[in-house]
């Protein structure tokens, strides 16, 4: 880019700025011609606007009132207000959240975002076409004739060969539904190959943990119904920084007397509000999970009746092969026969696999102690109305063959954690394993809302679904005030009577002819590597800096890439991913394009706010363009405004009160006609649970194998606990999502300096001093795969043994290298087998000294 | 009577997260330029913001979100030299007038709060105004609407049902460092 000059020294002077910490950069690392300036871009604010005080700003007049709703994968998607003068964003304020009052909400990112998003130093501005080594971010500009010509050109000889070796990998930059989907829509239309995102960007624990135990892989409660807990519990979730439009009610439950209780290894920004912080080693949650199970059920205060009516602990397990024993017309048959799992979901959403609600719940059985015999699980309605006593516990022989209920499965495995050995494997203190075991059961209600830094771990599944067990264990699930709940609290819609169509009208939007070849994305490097399971001779990138945000950056740059032919990315920023590319595409954000985010009871709208930047243009127009040169136009003949209106186009009884001019064009948030604003919770009366059996299923079959047929604490791969790796490299690594970034579109929006200006590694004094490290020291933390210079950040607000960086950074800011060059990608065969590898970038082990 | 009024704020540091929202949101909403921040952070009752005080395993991690006071008796006002400081006797918002302003720096030195902050693209000093022409019209400063922790509360301390005057009422609020003698209209929980 010609305009690649650095800015350092160009903030002088700095005198009398009493912000309690300086700021100004003091190095940028060279990053090659195309970002340093990207780094700073700090004079995209007030160019030009000059004045110091509010009542000198101009008048409203020359202002215009503008709305989007904020599409980083953060969970919240928080409606904004936005202002524009002179044809570009002026600030970012909460927008209104049409029935419910109090929620509207604009984090510090979505605010300072305007800067970075409005600085040609920071975006890709044109299409351009590399020109020197792959990363070394060495490019020309290009005509987007020229560069969709040349992209067809390579995209059409792979298609010829094998359209499943061309790849469209849309991850979560923007979710807004045309951008994300629209690469893997193309995709569709030529029948080419997409990934399953969550595997590789380490979320897909949290996922499968709940499709296990709740047949689905989302399920929160509304966060206001906290008003109605006594305790309530996060659980590896920093809600303040990583869900803040939550945070208010949390606020807001706590002076309503509840407790508030933060689990994690660092005492994050939610703690800062908490009454208590726990902390516990990273990778143990289960095991903390397990031994307040196992005090519950030890003192008898665990829930049964609710265990029998809603949960598969009565449901009898036979002894031979540790499956469920199954009943056809009142014969024992053999095992599971047809239970398929449902076909994972659409374009560009697939989660886990999901089970088929009940399906064969008929076949279930149980010991019904009234009758004294074994028949099959009756509903919870049922057992609720004394017509059936399923025991919670027991051994029984039914036609011959030997059982134990799931139940008693469930306490063996819960009897070996004793306070104590819970208290060895977390790293707490056993007395407060009682404690809050105690405070828990005695609650009633607690709610727990879990959060994904307890699933980056290896064995991803455990976290979620053995603290959700705990939950039903308590009597919790269903309750209000309870739960345990994960990502954006539950948002519902009424029932309309008689009324069967759909909602949105996604019928030309999901018509692609062909169909995409979904791969999970743990598999992704070893497609690109060994072909297996497809090659990848084409690979189209956007919303993700895929190699900042995955696994073992080394391996990504020195045996991935370069096993790809041709890598385009099309993307707003210049990425490390974007350097590593062939042709890199301006795309829009958020502010520039027309979008829908369907986030019910609301329908929020994108809408183009300023002009695009550059020739930057939507993935839906750079995906049109190219469908003419591939033969698949017909599939691509709207512009985003047309597909809008379309999808809300539909004479469903929620768009009743529609005002286009007034809802979509003014307000930019539709509140819709059916919907329901009162808090609500999930799994109520004991219903609505997705999984095989109908049930809370803490009993998972698929599990026999890998002896994790009942949730279970397993040692993490890199274990600190023993053997010649942890010698070498004792200390935990933990990457962790903070104020500043989602994931690395807002680094460093400028505002954001004052915050934290660099990476650091937090590190508890006791393990600095070991190793003669003072606070801001700069260390080199390293294992085998590679290491990063970065300054130290010592506090006592994490658990010794254990050191953190914030993640989202770009190797830009370090001194050295980079934090996901730590990080691993090992294949879990259990996980594997039930769904996907998930990430387990917390699970690392490394050495720290001084550099 | 006459409607003079007294705004001011109450700070519930109990639910201040450290986000640092109310920072970045007056810096981008005011449009302050250069590395002027009207808005600031420390720790409660450390030196480092961030780092947790005390010992591991029950250490304290607390924030004392900081801008201008708008005092009673302003040390600020009563130390410019030009004159350019000034309270506004109807609001008792302390702004300052740039236009006369010599930027010599004096307000910044002698506040106990260290709430002015030089512009330092114009050279002029530059200050919190309480978003005057925002309250004017009805609505809350940008911080206030800003805070995910709903721990700011802004209003008139004159009018005893106003809701920072009913929060003091609640909750035992002071002012910080009340031995500076100016008198602060921003209180703390």
């Amino acid at each position: 880019m010609e305009n690649g000059e650095t800015y350092v020294g160009a903030r002088e002077p700095e005198y009398f700025t009493r912000d309690g910490k300086l700021t100004r950069r003091t190095f940028i690392k060279g990053v090659g011609a195309i970002t340093v300036a990207s780094a700073l871009g700090f004079e995209a604010l007030g160019a030009g606007a000059g004045e110091a005080l509010a009542d000198e700003v101009p008048a409203a007049a020359g202002e215009r009132a503008v709305h989007a709703v904020c599409t980083v994968n953060c969970t919240s998607r928080c409606h904004l207000r936005g202002t524009v003068r002179d044809g570009k964003l002026v600030r970012v304020e909460p927008g209104d959240m049409p029935g419910r009052p109090g929620y509207a909400n604009a984090c510090l990112r979505s605010m300072s975002y305007i800067q970075r998003l409005q600085d040609e130093n920071a975006r890709v501005m044109y299409p351009m076409r590399r020109t020197g080594e792959r990363g070394s971010g060495e490019f020309e500009r290009i005509t987007w004739d020229e560069a969709i010509d040349e992209i067809a050109e390579k995209l059409n000889a792979v298609l010829a060969k094998n359209p499943q070796a061309a790849s469209f990998y849309s991850f979560t930059g923007d979710l807004g539904k045309l951008s994300w989907e629209a690469p893997t829509r193309f995709a569709a239309t030529v029948g080419a190959t997409t990934w399953d995102i969550e595997g590789i960007m380490g979320d897909h624990g949290a996922s499968m943990g709940m499709t296990m135990v709740f047949g689905t892989h989302r399920g929160a409660h509304d966060s206001r119904d906290y008003l109605n807990s006594k305790l309530l519990i996060a659980w590896g979730r920093n809600v303040a920084d990583t869900h803040t439009s939550e945070l208010r009610d949390y606020v807001a439950a706590r002076k309503n007397g509840a407790k508030l209780i933060v689990i994690d290894p660092r005492q994050c920004s939610t703690a800062a509000i908490a009454d208590e912080w726990i902390p516990i080693n990273p990778q143990t949650d289960p095991a903390l999970a397990l031994g307040m199970m196992n005090w519950i059920i030890g003192h008898d205060l665990h829930a049964k009746d609710k265990l029998v009516e809603e949960s598969v602990a009565p449901y009898l397990i036979r002894e031979d092969d540790g499956t469920y024993l199954r009943m056809v017309d009142g014969k024992v048959v053999a095992t599971a026969q047809g239970d398929e799992k449902a076909e994972a979901g659409s374009i560009g959403t697939a989660p886990a696999a999901q089970g088929a609600a009940g399906a064969g719940a008929g076949t279930y059985v149980i010991w019904d102690e009234l009758a004294g015999a074994a028949v099959p699980a009756p509903d919870a309605k049922t057992v609720k109305a004394g017509s059936a006593k399923p025991a919670l516990s027991g051994s029984f022989t039914v036609d011959g063959v030997a059982c134990r209920t799931a139940f008693d499965h469930l306490a063996d495995a819960c009897a070996a954690y004793t306070p104590e050995r819970t208290g060895e494997i977390c790293g707490i203190d056993p007395a407060v394993v009682e404690r809050l075991s105690k405070e828990y059961i005695e609650a009633q209600p607690a709610g727990i809302r879990m959060g994904q830094g307890m699933q980056r771990v290896y064995h991803s599944y455990a976290p979620f679904r053995t603290v959700a067990t705990l939950a039903m264990v308590a009597g919790y699930i269903g309750v209000p005030g309870g739960g345990a709940s994960h990502a954006g609290g539950t948002a519902t819609n009424k029932p309309v009577a008689g009324y069967t169509g759909p909602v949105y009208d996604y019928s030309d939007w999901s018509d692609t002819g062909k169909k995409a070849n979904l791969v999970p994305s743990s598999q992704v490097y070893s497609a690109a590597v060994d072909h297996d399971p497809v090659p990848i001779d084409f690979l189209w990138i956007a919303n993700s800096n895929f190699v900042n945000m995955s696994p073992d950056s080394n391996r990504i740059i020195n045996e991935v890439i370069p096993a790809i032919d041709f890598i385009v990315t099309a993307d707003p920023w210049w990425t490390w991913t974007a350097k590593y590319s062939d042709i890199v595409l301006p795309a829009c954000t958020y502010w520039e394009h027309w979008d829908l985010v369907d986030r019910s009871p609301w329908a929020m709208f994108n809408q183009p706010a300023i002009e695009p930047m550059g020739e930057s243009k939507s993935d839906v127009e750079i995906m049109s363009l190219l469908a003419k040169k591939t033969g698949v136009e017909a599939y691509w003949d709207k512009n985003d405004e047309e597909w809008v209106r379309q999808f809300v186009g539909t004479d469903h009884p929620a768009w009743d009160d529609l005002d286009w001019e007034r809802d979509v064009v003014e307000q930019g948030i539709y509140g819709r006609s059916d919907a329901i604003y009162d808090p609500a919770i999930v799994y109520a009366d004991g219903t609505g649970y997705k999984t095989d059996t109908g049930k809370f299923e803490f009993y998972t079959e698929d599990l026999v194998e890998f002896d994790d047929e009942v949730p279970t604490w397993k040692p993490p791969c890199e274990d600190p606990r023993e053997g010649e790796l942890a010698q070498k490299y004792p200390l935990v690594y933990i990457q962790y999502h903070d104020r500043l970034n989602v994931h690395t579109q807002h680094i460093l929006n400028p505002a954001l300096e004052v915050v934290q200006d660099e990476p650091l590694l937090q590190m508890n004094p006791a393990d600095a001093e070991a190793r003669g490290i003072a606070h801001g020291d700069v260390v080199r933390v390293k294992n085998d795969r590679g290491d990063m210079k970065i300054r130290a950040f010592l506090t006592e607000g994490i658990v010794p043994g254990t050191v953190a960086t914030q993640s989202g950074w770009t190797p830009d800011y370090f001194i050295e290298g980079c934090y996901q060059n730590l990080t691993h990608h090992t294949i879990c065969d259990a996980e594997e087998a039930y769904s996907m590898t998930n990430s387990a970038f917390y699970d690392v082990l490394v050495e720290v000294e001084k550099a | 009577m006459a409607e003079q009024k007294h705004y001011g704020m109450v700070i519930d540091t109990q639910y201040c997260v450290g986000c640092q929202t109310c920072t970045v949101s007056c810096k981008i909403s005011n449009e302050v330029p250069g590395n002027a921040h009207w808005n600031h952070l420390e720790s409660l009752d450390g030196d480092v913001l961030y780092q947790s005080t005390g010992k591991f395993p029950r250490p304290t991690l607390a924030f004392r979100p900081l801008l201008c006071n708008h005092c009673e008796d302003p040390a600020c006002v009563n130390n410019c030299p030009s004159g350019a400081m000034r309270k506004d006797p109807e609001t008792g918002i302390v702004s300052v007038n740039q236009d006369v302003c010599i930027a010599c720096g004096y307000c910044s030195w002698v506040c106990p709060y260290g709430a002015p902050s030089m512009n330092d693209v114009d050279h002029v000093m530059s200050k919190c105004t309480f978003c005057a022409e925002r309250v004017a019209e009805g609505a809350e400063p940008y911080c206030v609407a800003a805070c995910p922790a709903n721990a700011r509360v802004f209003g008139d301390l004159n009018d005893p049902e106003s809701a920072p005057s009913k929060l003091m009422q609640e909750r035992h609020a002071e002012p910080y460092l009340p031995e500076a003698g100016t008198r602060p209209s921003v209180y703390y929980v």
